[in-house]
């Protein structure tokens, strides 16, 4: 029987191969890169193709004197961004390599139809310093289901051979320029010329490619770097397995280079819905017969069902910290420091419920705290639970009820002895920094101590030490040239201390001031380089998707040891001003897209903006980008003009198939410069309160039943 | 090297940032897996044949409740499972002697979810061929079953199916086949029944992480 239908299976594959239709999806998207890191077939020059969406990747090339590190995240089906990094030997006199940070976008006009082909446009380097600028406009198609021909015209770098003609002047890339602006009067401007090349898929693993390119190698010729003999290019890709792609290629008759390509899909995590221990089933209450009264007018009936409660949600690493409990409905108050899946919490906690609590409870309320403050309620009928176990998970979304949590006047009071609580870790520690402009990677390590110490609800004290053990992050040669209060740009000061630091000691009081009101005060040693009090407050309603906030600050830079010392606010840039703050507005647009605008004054005394765009996965991967625009000249602001830059949130829980909050976040700006740059203070209400409202919760509902 | 490896090494690298010592439940898991991971520990050891059967006669011994024996193929373990809760027609079952939290929940030997096997089925739609199988009766039928994707949504694999009777299976039992089409895939399940129209026995797909899935109602 199962040979019949393993060959079955094997014809339906056959049968997709071989659909016109079928062939074209597969064939115009591709986990494989090119040179640049972009997602594509051939050697050096772009094609139409698109990864899947939301696909990761890292591509590495090199040939003698040249190599380029890319991180391409496929934004939406249509849309790739990169960020890339390159090193060239020799480029120009002023430098032995030439480091130079660039960021590519590619839109898909049209997909491909059965005749007509699929049509991108692309920027290469759009905002650096243009050393690799061009433009595209580029058609491929299929033809059969391993074939891909690709044409296309090319202006900057790909236009640059054999030019076909120009269309207007375009500024050329000048060594030394500070960049960073979008050099937008360039684009599609000076000499064009067209590109083409075809690719074969040999086997599923092997791809040979072949193309026409249009870079002339203009300025690497003139720099005696490069032997420009022909315009031709030939590549060789072996797919390694689902992650792994290795490539030769021989490039213009004089060289020849390898490519690396790692690529991967947040989307498809190691191991889909989680490895975790099952939860605890469902208790239902037996039909017949009215439920017994009397174990709610009697106290120590009373006492043994609460602690039965707080023991079954303790097994499941959910914490009590305040129970009501009457005739007819029950009240938690719970801490969940473990499930990243909100909704898993709240399935786990209600279950535990169900089996714990008396027959004659109907209605379940769980309020959610999340830094000693109560954000949501979310409130179950006990028969729908019951009913709905062995259903789709959105029928029990539908059976849930969301308020905020002061709706209810009567919500439970935390329990004697769950304040004060402490917690703390102590583990090594990674600091990277990625893309300096001297030196692409540097990174330190050693031992941090962890302490958090939460007084009474909502009034927490915390503070982390760490000591470094080894590494070359503090290894910065270059001093500030800023001429602007000098409020980042003094980090190597920061980095030399080879004696333990505090990395942050904080009092902080978070608390409700309102329905969908959340304030919260800061004080102490808020980050390395400052100290101050900063304060928020942010309104969120419970169910809705936009938040708005406000916070001021009030600064003092911190001594160099981190110790302490307070230092001076007079740099050889000006005085670093005490108070700084912003209005924020914060929006889920849906389809896992969020985006925030903070407006006010940044902690050079900069007015400005920062806007910035993430994609957010429901299962915690994070990908987004930031610019901030001030009233900071780009001659004050230095190398890059003002400050941009992407950041990645990854959640450990993905890695490990098991819940955990754990999660690590980096960004990686090109510069790090005194325009534009705010004050670091941990748990913003915004994070703190937002996991805990229903349009998160609602995110990853597909775990509340597991 | 697999995805599934990849994400071990890059775990271990990632780990170091936050693993150490800690009463924080969220950091104890990530240290527990990186030291899972740093150990190399394995899953524990199949049970032989032997030591299964004096396992059964031990199970049979301890409890006058309903018992039964589950195979995956794929993972290829074996557990004996009791009911641990009943919710209206829908039981669930753990492991036998295993403090372990993994349970499998069963609607008259349909199997309908599973919880903490991996890719679990979180739930399922089969009052169709359940009426069929259990009538001895063929007949077209429409199943659902539900999984959580690697983003945390919920995915539904819906398959028509053909059930088909297959003639005695020795004693008062009747062998029934459920012949299922969903999109992309196909699998047969296959179930013995008694007169009375209960399963005792039954092969059934629940996704391709668990091949195939025999069940069998020891009592």
């Amino acid at each position: 029987m199962s040979h019949v239908i393993r060959r079955l299976s094997r014809l339906t594959a056959v049968a997709i191969l071989v659909a016109p239709s079928g062939a074209m999806a597969d064939n115009l998207t591709t986990a494989r890169t090119n040179n640049y890191g972009t997602p594509g077939k051939l050697v050096d020059m772009p094609t139409a193709e698109m990864a899947p969406d939301g696909q990761f990747s890292t591509t590495v090339t090199h040939f003698e004197g040249f190599t380029k590190s890319t991180l391409t995240f496929q934004i939406l089906p249509w849309m790739s961004g990169s960020f890339r990094y390159s090193a060239t030997d020799d480029l120009t006199p002023n430098f032995s390599t030439f480091y130079d940070r660039s960021f590519d976008l590619r839109f898909r006009l049209f997909k491909e139809g059965p005749y007509r082909p699929a049509v991108a446009l692309g920027l290469q380097d759009f905002i650096g310093t243009g050393v690799l600028g061009g433009e595209y406009i580029v058609a491929s198609k299929s033809v059969g289901d391993r074939l891909t021909v690709t044409g296309g015209l090319g202006w900057g770098r790909l236009g640059s051979f054999n030019s076909l003609g120009s269309t207007g002047t375009r500024d050329t890339f000048q060594p030394g320029d500070t960049g960073g602006d979008l050099r937008t009067e360039s684009w599609f401007r000076g000499d064009l010329a067209a590109f083409a090349g075809l690719s074969y898929d040999v086997t599923d693993k092997l791809t040979f490619s072949a193309e026409y390119s249009s870079d002339g190698y203009d300025q690497e010729e003139a720099a005696g770097i490069f032997d420009h003999e022909s315009p031709w290019n030939f590549g060789l890709d072996y797919k390694i397995n689902e992650s792994f792609a290795l490539s030769a290629f021989s490039l213009h008759g004089s060289e020849f280079g390898a490519r690396l390509t790692l690529s991967f899909n947040p989307k498809d995590a190691p191991a889909p819905g989680g490895l975790e221990e099952a939860p605890l089933p469902v208790r239902a209450r037996p039909e017949s017969a009215a439920a017994d009264l009397d174990w709610a007018l009697n106290d120590t009936r009373k006492a043994r069902v609460g602690e039965s409660v707080e023991r079954t949600l303790a097994s499941s690493d959910l914490e009590v910290e305040g129970l009501r409990l009457e005739a007819h409905t029950a009240h938690v108050r719970l801490r969940n420091p473990k499930y990243d899946a909100t909704a898993q919490a709240l399935g786990r906690t209600l279950r535990g419920l169900t089996r714990t609590l008396p027959d004659s409870v109907e209605t379940l309320r769980v309020t959610l705290v999340s830094n000693g403050i109560p954000t949501s309620t979310v409130t179950f009928d006990r028969g729908d639970l019951e009913r709905l176990e062995n259903r789709a998970a959105a029928d029990a979304l539908a059976a849930a009820e969301f308020d905020d949590a002061l709706t209810f006047a009567d919500l439970p009071a935390p329990l004697p002895g769950k304040y004060p609580r402490v917690s703390w870790s102590v583990g090594p520690y990674l600091r990277t920094s990625f893309f300096d402009p001297d030196n692409p990677l540097r990174g330190e390590a050693g031992l941090r101590f962890k302490g958090e110490y939460m007084v009474a609800p909502g009034l927490l004290a915390s503070g982390s030490v760490s000591v470094k053990a080894f590494g070359n992050l503090d290894d910065l040669t270059r001093t500030s040239n800023s001429s602007i209060p000098r409020v980042r740009s003094e980090v190597a000061n920061y980095l030399a201390t080879e004696e333990p630091v505090i990395d942050n000691l904080t009092l902080a009081k978070y608390a409700r001031l309102g329905r969908n009101v959340y304030g919260r005060v800061t004080a102490g040693y808020l980050e390395t380089m400052y100290a101050g009090v900063s304060g928020e407050v942010l309104w969120k309603p419970v169910d809705s998707r936009f938040a708005l906030g406000v916070e001021a600050n009030y600064v003092e830079p911190r001594d160099f040891d981190q110790l302490f010392g307070l230092r001076s606010r007079d740099t050889p840039g000006g005085t670093i001003p005490q108070f700084n703050g912003h209005v924020s507005a914060y929006y889920d647009l849906g389809r896992g897209f969020h985006t925030q605008l903070d407006a006010g004054r940044y902690l050079a005394g900069d007015w400005g903006a920062t806007l910035s765009l993430d994609r957010e996965f429901a299962n915690g991967w994070e990908v987004g980008a930031f610019v901030t625009r001030t009233d900071v000249s780009s001659e004050d602001f230095g190398e890059g003009s003002f400050d941009k830059g992407i950041r990645l949130t990854i959640p450990l829980s993905w890695f490990l198939g098991k819940p955990t909050k754990d999660s690590l976040t980096t960004s990686i700006r090109p510069l790090t410069r005194d325009g534009g740059q705010r004050v670091f203070v941990k748990d913003r209400l915004y994070d703190v309160v937002r996991g805990q409202h229903q349009p998160e919760i609602a995110k990853s509902w597909g775990k509340f039943w597991r | 090297m697999t995805l599934r490896n990849m994400a071990k090494i890059a775990l271990v690298s990632l780990g170091m940032a936050v693993a150490g010592c800690t009463n924080n439940p969220s950091d104890q898991v990530v240290l527990t897996a990186v030291k899972d991971i740093a150990d190399g520990r394995n899953p524990p050891a199949q049970p032989s044949e032997a030591e299964l059967q004096q396992q059964l006669r031990q199970a049979m011994a301890s409890t006058d409740g309903p018992l039964g024996l589950v195979r995956f193929e794929k993972p290829g373990t074996v557990a004996i499972i009791r009911v641990v809760e009943t919710n209206g027609p829908y039981r669930t079952w753990g492991s036998w002697g295993l403090s372990e939290r993994r349970s499998l929940t069963t609607r008259n030997g349909f199997v309908t979810a599973t919880r903490g096997l991996g890719r679990d089925l979180m739930s399922s739609d089969i009052a169709g061929s359940l009426a069929l199988v259990s009538a001895r009766r063929a007949g077209q039928a429409t199943r659902t079953q539900r999984y959580v994707d690697g983003n945390n949504q919920t995915y539904a694999v819906t398959a028509t199916c053909t059930i088909t009777n297959r003639g005695a299976a020795g004693g008062n039992l009747t062998l029934m086949q459920e012949r299922c089409v969903a999109d992309d895939q196909e699998f047969t399940n296959a179930y013995k029944v008694t007169d009375s129209g209960v399963i005792t026995e039954s092969s059934q797909w629940l996704g391709d992480y668990f091949g195939k899935t025999v069940l069998q109602r020891l009592r």
